[in-house]
């Protein structure tokens, strides 16, 4: 057992810097499946950034930044973007009228269709890492797609029939018993009309494939408790080959 | 920094859409203060710029996780310019005497008046929490926080075995903690 002390002294440490390299490795991966923890970092964090004001400012070289564009050219970027290509809201949408349509005669769920519709055409028979998941408002329409890389960790959420509403955002959410009784959060999604990206915590793609996802609507800047405390749509993982 | 924190919001926004454009005006505004915590850390240049690139190589990445309601956005992009920077240093000492050397060149005293009235209100209250710390265990504070010197490091700066620096560390801490709750 580690009391609250204990938990805060090494959270101040790690956020100081002085751990060994094996206590930092060790916290890091802790951080992922404990809350307290990841509060009490967070905490230090904000306690002591205003020291970095003392650090004062440095130029490097002038360059540096083409280096950097040209990394970022050839890294993430390309992969999302190929992924964002392929998707056409306006041809998904006439896609969703025939999936109704076989919904409704049950030929198949709506889930493993939609997968279909959007990856089908374009996974490659290789791929056996990127699993999708169809997030539903009252199970009439796709309103997200989750699209993800269960080795890179990768995510990509697009919005398929989601409004945009004033004054508040979408939180994504994972929830899992390997991760513990409550949902954590995933982070915001900002930009309702655009894909959002997001790089997962060091989840094993055992507990992503079993966990199931869910989108909140919550307050600007996201929900205030650190829990859902919106109205909320959920959706699992499927295989983009069935 | 003349980028509002609302502005650097609205850059990681469209940053985490891959927008480049966002992400370059990112770092113009940040760059400079970044450099300058990772410089201070790992001392040689050469190495300071190769951390800096795989910092907003990652910013770039992650920029989707930052949450604004979690941290402020300064916050968020030091946390991950100091983390990179100490875990290059961990993997890397003990620093080379050169290294070792390059450290004294770095101020880490008590501010001055004038840098006192150039300091936001955060900053302030924890100089004067900082302050309130016996003098070498403020110094400790800043010195592992600032230029990444491990508990050894400060033993043998301070000809202290490595327990009392763990037990002055902790004890500053705590009284750092509760002076700002206060």
């Amino acid at each position: 057992m580690t009391s609250s002390d204990d938990i805060d002294m090494v959270a101040a440490e790690f956020v100081l810097g002085t751990l060994d390299p094996r206590e930092r490795a060790e916290l890091n991966a802790r951080r992922e499946n404990e809350p307290a923890l990841d509060a009490a970092i967070r905490a230090w964090e904000r306690r002591l950034t205003p020291l970095t004001a003392h650090a004062g400012e440095a130029v490097p070289r002038a360059d540096l930044f083409d280096d950097i564009r040209r990394r970022i050219a050839g890294k993430a970027a390309p992969r999302l973007v190929a992924a964002n290509e392929n998707f056409d809201p306006r041809a998904l949408q006439k896609r969703i009228v025939r999936w109704r349509a076989a919904a409704i005669t049950g030929f198949a769920s709506a889930a493993v269709l939609a997968a279909l519709m959007v990856f089908g055409q374009t996974t490659r028979p290789s791929d056996e890492r990127r699993f999708v998941a169809v997030f539903q408002k009252d199970d009439r329409q796709p309103a997200f797609l989750l699209s993800i890389d269960l080795e890179t960790r990768e995510l990509v959420i697009r919005p398929v029939a989601a409004d945009p509403q004033p004054g508040k955002t979408y939180q994504l959410w994972i929830k899992a018993d390997a991760i513990g009784p409550a949902p954590k959060s995933l982070g915001l999604l900002e930009a309702i009309s655009s894909p959002t990206r997001k790089h997962l915590p060091d989840i094993d793609p055992q507990v992503l494939k079993a966990a199931l996802f869910g989108i909140s609507v919550e307050p600007e800047g996201g929900s205030p408790t650190g829990q859902p405390t919106g109205p909320a749509i959920h959706g699992k993982l499927l295989p983009t080959r069935l | 920094m003349l980028t509002t924190p609302a502005e650097l919001n609205r850059l990681l926004a469209r940053t985490a859409r891959g927008d480049e454009d966002a992400f370059a005006r990112l770092y113009s505004a940040t760059h400079l203060k970044l450099f300058g915590i990772v410089l201070r850390i790992l001392r040689r240049r050469e190495l300071a710029v190769e951390v800096l690139q795989e910092v907003y190589i990652r910013i770039w990445e992650r920029a989707g996780d930052f949450e604004a309601g979690r941290a402020s956005p300064i916050t968020w992009l030091a946390v991950i310019a100091r983390n990179r920077a100490l875990d290059e240093a961990r993997r890397r000492t003990p620093r080379t005497a050169d290294e070792a050397d390059a450290a004294e060149e770095v101020a880490d005293g008590s501010p001055s008046a004038l840098e006192r009235m150039e300091m936001d209100d955060d900053l302030r209250r924890l100089e004067d929490c900082l302050g309130g710390l016996d003098g070498q265990r403020g110094t400790a504070v800043r010195l592992a926080y600032l230029q990444g010197l491990t508990r050894q490091e400060l033993a043998e700066r301070f000809g202290q075995p490595v327990g009392t620096i763990k037990s002055w560390l902790h004890r500053s801490l705590k009284q750092l903690k509760d002076c700002l709750e206060s």
